[in-house]
């Protein structure tokens, strides 16, 4: 019955409704995560933190580094521009108090020297690029390639 | 009833439902494409770059795009979800909405998100880490090379994001990995996740990858890479970039961040910090947390998870 009731619906119906076993079984708070549209459909707004910055600037990077020691207040500025085939790089760099370098591009990666982040921003970035078809006006079905994938 | 999430490596059921679970995801097409996405990142995100294929994005792909978002969003100290106090937070919100998720597509109301105990494995040799039951078909797929058994190597990455700021709708390709590679040959060890279960506080100022505290130490800055950020670094491929949810590793990852974190939070009083008042913006106890999924919530609300889940075991360091 509920392979049935699957088969019926369309995946965006069943999304937006509660009636599979489950989902029946969660309270109404949980019901009301089950929407994945609302936001990029414009239906509701994105709530943002304050504080955020839209724009962080291009090519630059400063970090500052300050610590206290002996009385003293020390400061450590460091800037950075990042440059690929002569064409400058905004990475959001910054350095860490132990000297290791990290960008926004590798999340989780701490580098000992720039250049070696750099090496590996090029590995990131060197794939086979797609033609773009965005931003174009085009037809916009939401339906995967392939035909009668949702058994409708 | 609520979910107890349990350990990947010692229960198949929750394993085989798990891999079951991503791939329905991955499959499902909620009628969203990549020219809707790019349409709601000119209006809502335009610092985001988005160029390649108009193609349908699946539900998974949408849990994608919600990281590389977060990632894109800078504040005074790190990002919306990382390098800062709201690491931890702002991916307990996402964990809970992706464990909604499965419990819709698997029909199981108490299906618990598994978790990776990848300190167990960091204490076996190197060269066994990455050849543990975990890689193969009736797991999660190869540890090196494209992904192509079981479950997950029917999953697709679709969205790709090479740099902060950009993401590629890319020819669907199956995922890529490079366990124990050069820049991470071990994974992290119990020794160094009960260095973070010592810490004394959540987080203090400057609130940055300097701090010593729990939150630094556990998302893996302090003499890193280290737990958490090696783990992302030892698997290598697609989950080095902001892309890295496409790859169904990130949320065993995160799933046992989150519970040596609830491990800390049970000794410690479920202790957060910065407060109302201190601190950074946007990392603030009651600031809110970047959602495209779901209501958004604030770390407050989820400082406490018993009204979702629970953990069966939260001996972490042992």
């Amino acid at each position: 019955m509920m392979q049935m009731l699957r088969a019926l619906e369309t995946p965006a119906l069943r999304l937006e409704t509660s009636t599979i076993k489950g989902v029946t079984e969660m309270s109404d708070h949980h019901k009301d995560h089950l929407a994945l549209t609302k936001y990029i459909r414009g239906k509701r707004k994105v709530k943002l933190p304050k504080g955020h910055m839209s724009h962080a600037g291009h090519g630059a990077t400063k970090s500052i580094r300050r610590q206290e020691y002996k009385g003293k207040s020390i400061r450590v500025e460091t800037s950075y521009k990042f440059y690929i085939d002569d064409k400058p790089v905004n990475l959001h760099a910054s350095v860490m108090n132990d000297g290791k370098v990290h960008c926004h591009t590798l999340p989780q990666y701490a580098f000992t020297s720039a250049l070696q982040m750099l090496r590996r921003v090029v590995d990131v970035m060197d794939i086979p690029m797609p033609p773009n078809e965005l931003g174009k006006n085009r037809k916009k079905s939401g339906k995967p390639d392939k035909p009668h994938h949702h058994g409708g | 009833m609520t979910a107890i999430r349990r350990n990947i490596m010692t229960d198949q059921t929750t394993r085989d439902q798990y891999v079951e679970g991503v791939r329905l995801l991955d499959e499902e097409f909620p009628g969203v494409t990549a020219q809707d996405v790019f349409n709601f990142l000119q209006t809502s995100f335009p610092q985001i770059r988005m160029r390649g294929r108009e193609q349908p994005l699946s539900t998974y792909d949408i849990f994608v795009l919600w990281h590389i978002i977060a990632m894109s969003v800078p504040l005074d100290v790190g990002n919306a979800a990382h390098s800062g106090p709201i690491f931890l937070p702002w991916h307990r919100m996402y964990l809970i909405q992706l464990e909604i998720h499965l419990q819709r597509v698997l029909n199981d109301a108490d299906f618990g998100l598994p978790y990776w105990d990848w300190a167990a494995d960091g204490e076996l040799p190197s060269a066994d880490q990455y050849t543990t039951p975990l890689w193969n078909a009736t797991g999660i797929g190869e540890s090196r090379g494209q992904v192509t058994q079981g479950p997950v190597g029917d999953i697709r990455v679709r969205l790709f994001s090479p740099g902060q700021g950009q993401i590629i709708s890319d020819t669907p390709r199956p995922i890529q990995r490079q366990a124990s590679n050069a820049s991470a040959r071990r994974l992290p060890r119990k020794s160094e996740v009960q260095d973070a279960l010592d810490a004394t506080a959540y987080d203090e100022p400057e609130w940055d990858n300097n701090t010593e505290q729990l939150r630094n130490i556990l998302e893996g800055w302090h003499d890193g890479p280290a737990l958490h950020n090696r783990v992302h670094v030892w698997v290598g491929g697609d989950m080095g970039p902001g892309s890295s949810p496409n790859d169904p590793v990130f949320y065993l990852n995160h799933c046992n961040v989150d519970r040596i974190w609830e491990a800390w939070m049970m000794n410690n009083s479920r202790d957060y910090r910065p407060q109302v008042g201190e601190g950074p913006q946007g990392h603030r106890i009651n600031d809110v947390m970047v959602s495209i999924i779901g209501d958004s919530m604030r770390p407050i609300d989820v400082l406490d998870p018993a009204q979702w889940y629970s953990y069966d075991d939260l001996n972490v360091a042992s």
